[in-house]
């Protein structure tokens, strides 16, 4: 399962696709807290910008070793996000617990792919790869994380006001 | 790959009050307080149960003049999906009128307690002026690349990242036509697994097959393999 960077049309459909596939999980947004979405948006914008522009001027393979560590940290913040599937409603401390896990733990761990993913784009145009399609996805799923995150945070600051 | 599966808390939320999706929370009602004149009532807005749940404001009251049309649409979705909505607020009465009777009485009456030293608020502060000066100091003093990004890097960055942003847009046109054609209202009544496990097949599926074999690279170290995840 995967497409040459060459056959140039079946790579763009694919990559059209999961952007669909992505919205369609991503429009319940639009009733959980549309009015946080311009601002959760531009936050976006800049912490991915910073972060990668951070990342872009750093020492060559400067953060490419913490890809250890985040993806061990990632699995915490899978867990974490998915506790309220398996867990009962009464378990309300350990909800709270994993709620946190999965929003600032999940806010710093995405934060550490935007410099591990930028610079690896940077690794495979040294290495001749020629695939901008899907390196661009690695990126999209971390700027959609952070953004999914950012609108939980202020939606949840906005009510407690 | 792994981080596909994030994404998804947002459409598998159970408590929706599917009845009246303008309003973006689930309410749960009871009798607690009356006035002499008018009877009110106390309306608890429970924090989201996929996204946000913190225990400690999870009953915070607000004491709102209700109308009876949000109460039949409560009723109502109690009734399509029987059990959980209607266990949550019977187990949580007794908590929730407790609070509710505490933050009508120090909101009626309790003294303002006036001009003691908020030492949450200085430390936040200072925590805050701290944390900038160190943040300043670590970005514009970080060690960086001598003689700037190579122009190949940096064009395939730039490249990379236009895709990114052509993307994100093209995701959130796509979500928001999705959404005014009562796509989210339907999956959002969907069984959350179907939701979570669909989504990530269709997703998992679609990135998959869009990247590049291993063996496209021109020179094959032990970096940057695309299966790292």
């Amino acid at each position: 399962m995967a497409t040459d960077p060459r056959n140039s049309f079946q790579k763009h459909m694919f990559w059209l696709a999961f952007q669909v596939s992505q919205a369609a999980f991503l429009a319940p947004m639009y009733f959980y807290a549309p009015a946080v979405l311009g601002r959760a948006a531009l936050y976006t914008v800049g912490t991915v910008g910073a972060l990668s522009y951070v990342s872009a001027t750093a020492k060559t393979d400067q953060y490419l070793y913490i890809g250890g560590p985040l993806l061990a940290g990632l699995c915490v913040v899978v867990l974490g996000s998915l506790a309220p599937m398996v867990l009962p409603i009464t378990a309300v401390r350990t909800l709270a617990v994993s709620e946190m896990v999965s929003l600032y733990g999940g806010l710093g761990i995405f934060g550490g792919f935007v410099l591990y993913d930028t610079q690896k784009v940077m690794a495979h145009a040294r290495y001749g790869k020629r695939d901008p399609a899907a390196e661009s996805i690695g990126l999209e799923l971390d700027a959609i994380n952070i953004f999914v995150r950012l609108v939980s945070i202020l939606a949840g600051r906005s009510q407690r006001k | 790959m792994l981080r596909t599966v994030l994404i998804f808390p947002a459409a598998i939320d159970r408590n929706r009050n599917f009845e009246n999706p303008q309003s973006s929370e689930l309410p749960i009602f009871h009798k607690a307080a009356t006035s002499a004149h008018r009877p009110q009532e106390i309306l608890i807005k429970p924090r989201h149960r996929f996204l946000r749940i913190t225990s400690p404001n999870m009953f915070r009251p607000m004491i709102t003049k209700v109308s009876s049309k949000p109460l039949q649409g409560f009723f109502r979705s109690s009734f399509r999906q029987p059990t959980k909505p209607l266990a949550s607020s019977l187990l949580f009465a007794p908590v929730a009128k407790r609070f509710a009777t505490h933050h009508a009485t120090t909101r009626v009456g309790a003294p303002v307690v006036g001009t003691a030293t908020n030492w949450p608020k200085i430390l936040g502060q200072v925590g805050i002026i701290g944390g900038t000066i160190v943040g300043l100091n670590l970005f514009f003093n970080r060690e960086t690349r001598e003689g700037g990004i190579p122009a190949l890097e940096q064009e395939y960055l730039h490249e990379t990242f236009r895709y990114v942003g052509a993307g994100l847009g093209i995701c959130a046109l796509a979500a928001r036509g999705l959404h005014t054609m009562g796509w989210s209202a339907r999956l959002m009544r969907m069984n959350p697994w179907l939701v979570l496990g669909g989504g990530l097949a269709l997703s998992i599926g679609m990135l998959s097959c869009g990247r590049s074999r291993a063996d496209c690279r021109v020179d094959v170290g032990n970096h940057g393999d695309g299966s790292e995840e």
